[in-house]
């Protein structure tokens, strides 16, 4: 009862098929799971075995072919793309691979960027971001452009962004894909400490076994199916 | 790289602005002549006559039966003409007048005393010519006609030209009105062109005004044409000269001219008709004016026509241009759709870029147009273009201020309606394919 109350991600039947010409790829083949409020949820598996697809279905970019997804208790999968975007503005923060920050702009200003879709006030958001920035080391960097700054400057700017506008759910897609080991460790420290200081929820896709690590619960996916479910607390985790 | 991105950029937006920058100066240029030919044209023929005046004719040909002839039959029927407000005949003697040894031969215009204020002959100190004036062999001269007292034997001088060398009007050489010499009116003038015989009997005539410069009457002298019938049927009888046939035609074509004042502009052409259709030969200086309308606005269709296919050219440009900076913000517009930036924002940042585009090529457009035009009418002054612009000195381009507001509405708009297809395409994008990892 308990756990149902906690759910904010639900998944139910949820299958994907592209249509290549006349070729079928079945990316999910039917997945069932519920993912709790304040938990860091691993999708965990090799490359080709469909997270990435999963993820963007849960955040809302790109259409199931059948299955249900709430979020929050809303029915992301008969959204329209304007109730989406509305969506995802309220509720969602990105974490990407190869960082996607508008090369124009400088770091305040990327991370500035989803409190402006907000309408947030130009003060506000300035105050905000300037604040993130400095959480994540970044304090004498505002004013340079993504170009000035290294891998592991960049992503700490794109986790910046993620969280500066406190979404209850935060996605990342392979976040330390592109950074060393040294980087990876300090920014995964980052993400899960501010995850669990605000209570988010954070799915992150990863096909590396030290990432897993940092999982509440881990889900292990292997040809668009759930191959094994693990939760770090298994007192928590009675189905 | 971003760098040389955005210089590239920027030289692609300057050139669409510059397509603009073209388009809007064709579309001004061009109607900015038809406005100032059409303004010309105007101008002239306020100077030719009454717009609300039909002058009707005698139409020459045809058997003797057919001979529609201009005679106070006519005058009332004219006079039942609707929206005529007064038909009025005059009758014409070609005499001269005597003044010393100089002579000047002109028009002499009979008028009906009845009607007079219709005629709208007004005097060259602005006021009305009066029926005194016209009574006891009382005329008026037309302004010009006063320059054109010369001696035979001598010859046409400058002196006799009413314009000076800058085709300005001069003063009068003479007050006839108030004259120390003696002017009396002849009918035959051979004697002083040393045609021998004896020197013809001068009748007295007394010069009451002098009418305003300009119009219809400027080289005729108006008279009551009771008082010009009487002279020349003196003259006639003093000369012994006999009814003839010739003169039996005379008889029954009363008039020389009538002319018809029409109670507004617009009905001008319909009474012309009525007119035209019982068999005149008919005149009107708004039937002019409608041909050079006509004339007018098919030049400007034309001009118009070619300014807007420059415009069509800077459209495709400004649609181009906004297609390639969609290819090339793919990825930032596919980054900012997936943080949940509202569609309608992708559209309006879009939109407004190409409106800015279209605005500034207006607005820059606009503004070669007043330098264009200025030469044009510099050009036109100095006479150098008079083979196509109206009156000498008359500007050819004409920009009002309607013109310029539409001109920096009309690229604007055409800014607007060629960003659409981009803009939309802009929100279009699959958020998804623009954010894949590269
Ligand atoms: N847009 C697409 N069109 C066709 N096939 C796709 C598309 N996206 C993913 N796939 C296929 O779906 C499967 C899962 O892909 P993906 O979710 O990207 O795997 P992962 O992220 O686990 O590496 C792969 O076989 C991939 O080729
Ligand atoms: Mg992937």
């Amino acid at each position: 009862m308990s756990n149902q109350q906690d759910a904010i991600i639900k998944v139910k039947n949820l299958k994907k098929v592209y249509t290549i010409g006349s070729e079928r790829v079945i990316a999910l083949a039917g997945i069932d799971m519920t993912i709790r409020r304040g938990e860091i949820c691993c999708l965990f598996g090799p490359s080709g075995s469909g997270k990435s697809t999963l993820l963007n279905m849960l955040a809302g970019l790109e259409k199931p072919t059948t299955g249900q997804i709430s979020i929050n208790n809303a029915r992301i999968d008969k959204m329209n793309e304007k109730q989406l975007a509305n969506f995802r503005r309220t509720n969602f923060g990105f974490v990407f691979q190869s960082y996607n920050l508008l090369p124009a702009l400088t770091a305040l200003e990327n991370v500035e960027m989803p409190m402006i879709f907000r309408g947030v006030s130009h003060e506000l958001r300035r105050k905000q971001a300037l604040k993130m920035l400095q959480y994540v080391g970044l304090k004498d960097r505002v004013k340079h452009k993504p170009t000035q700054m290294s891998g592991g400057q960049q992503q700490r700017v794109g986790i910046a962004r993620a969280f500066v506008a406190h979404p209850p759910v935060i996605f990342a897609d392979e976040p330390t894909g592109n950074l060393d080991t040294h980087t990876t460790y300090e920014v995964m420290d980052m993400m899960s400490k501010m995850v669990k200081e605000r209570n988010s929820t954070m799915i992150i896709v990863t096909h590396d076994n030290e990432i897993a690590e940092y999982g509440d619960h881990i889900i292990k996916i292997r040809d668009g199916k759930i191959l094994e479910e693990s939760w770090r607390d298994e007192a928590t985790a009675t189905q | 790289m971003a760098g040389g991105n955005f210089l590239r950029r920027k030289a692609r937006t300057m050139l669409t602005v510059a397509g603009v920058v073209i388009g809007t100066m064709a579309v001004v240029i061009m109607i900015s002549i038809g406005q100032g030919l059409e303004q010309g044209y105007t101008e002239q023929l306020k100077s030719w006559g009454s717009l609300t005046q039909v002058q009707v004719n005698r139409s020459w040909g045809g058997s003797d039966e057919e001979q529609k002839y201009l005679d106070d039959e006519l005058i009332a029927s004219l006079d039942q003409i609707e929206h005529v407000v007064a038909s009025l005949p005059t009758t014409r003697r070609y005499a001269g007048l005597v003044r010393g040894r100089t002579i000047c031969e002109n028009s002499f215009i009979g008028v009906d005393m009845t009607k007079l204020q219709y005629y709208k002959l007004t005097l060259a100190n602005g006021e009305p010519v009066s029926m005194e004036m016209l009574e006891n062999n009382g005329y008026v001269m037309g302004y010009n006609t006063v320059f054109d007292f010369y001696n035979p034997k001598k010859g046409w001088t400058e002196d006799n030209s009413a314009y000076d060398d800058e085709g300005n009007p001069k003063p009068l050489p003479f007050d006839p009105t108030n004259d120390d010499t003696r002017i009396k009116m002849v009918f035959d003038t051979s004697y002083y062109w040393g045609g021998g015989g004896n020197k013809p009997k001068g009748y007295d005539v007394y010069c009451n005004g002098v009418l305003k410069q300009g119009g219809e009457y400027n080289y005729s002298i108006i008279m009551d044409m009771k008082t010009l019938d009487t002279l020349y049927k003196k003259y006639q009888k003093d000369s012994r000269i006999k009814e003839n046939d010739r003169d039996n035609d005379a008889n029954k074509n009363k008039y020389d001219t009538v002319y018809v004042e029409v109670d507004n502009m617009n009905n001008v052409t319909a009474v012309q008709k009525e007119i035209d259709a019982m068999g005149y030969n008919t005149w009107s200086a708004t039937e002019l004016l409608e041909n050079v309308k006509e004339q007018m606005a098919m030049i400007q269709a034309v001009l118009g026509g070619i300014g807007a296919i420059s415009f069509l050219v800077a459209a495709i440009g400004i649609s181009n241009t906004m297609v390639m900076s969609t290819y090339e913000r793919t990825r930032e517009i596919g980054i900012m759709k997936v943080l949940g930036c509202k569609l309608s924002n992708i559209m309006i940042l879009f939109l407004l870029e190409a409106a800015i585009i279209g605005l500034c090529g207006g607005i820059l457009g606009i503004g070669f147009s007043y330098g264009v035009s200025a030469i044009l009418n510099y050009f036109s002054a100095s006479g150098a273009l008079s083979g196509i612009g109206a009156g000498d000195g008359m500007p050819i381009s004409v920009i009002p201020l309607w013109l310029a507001i539409c001109g920096a509405i009309f690229s604007t708009l055409v800014g607007l309606i060629s960003g659409f297809y981009p803009a939309l395409r802009a929100t279009r994008l699959s958020a998804l394919e623009a954010i894949k990892n590269e």
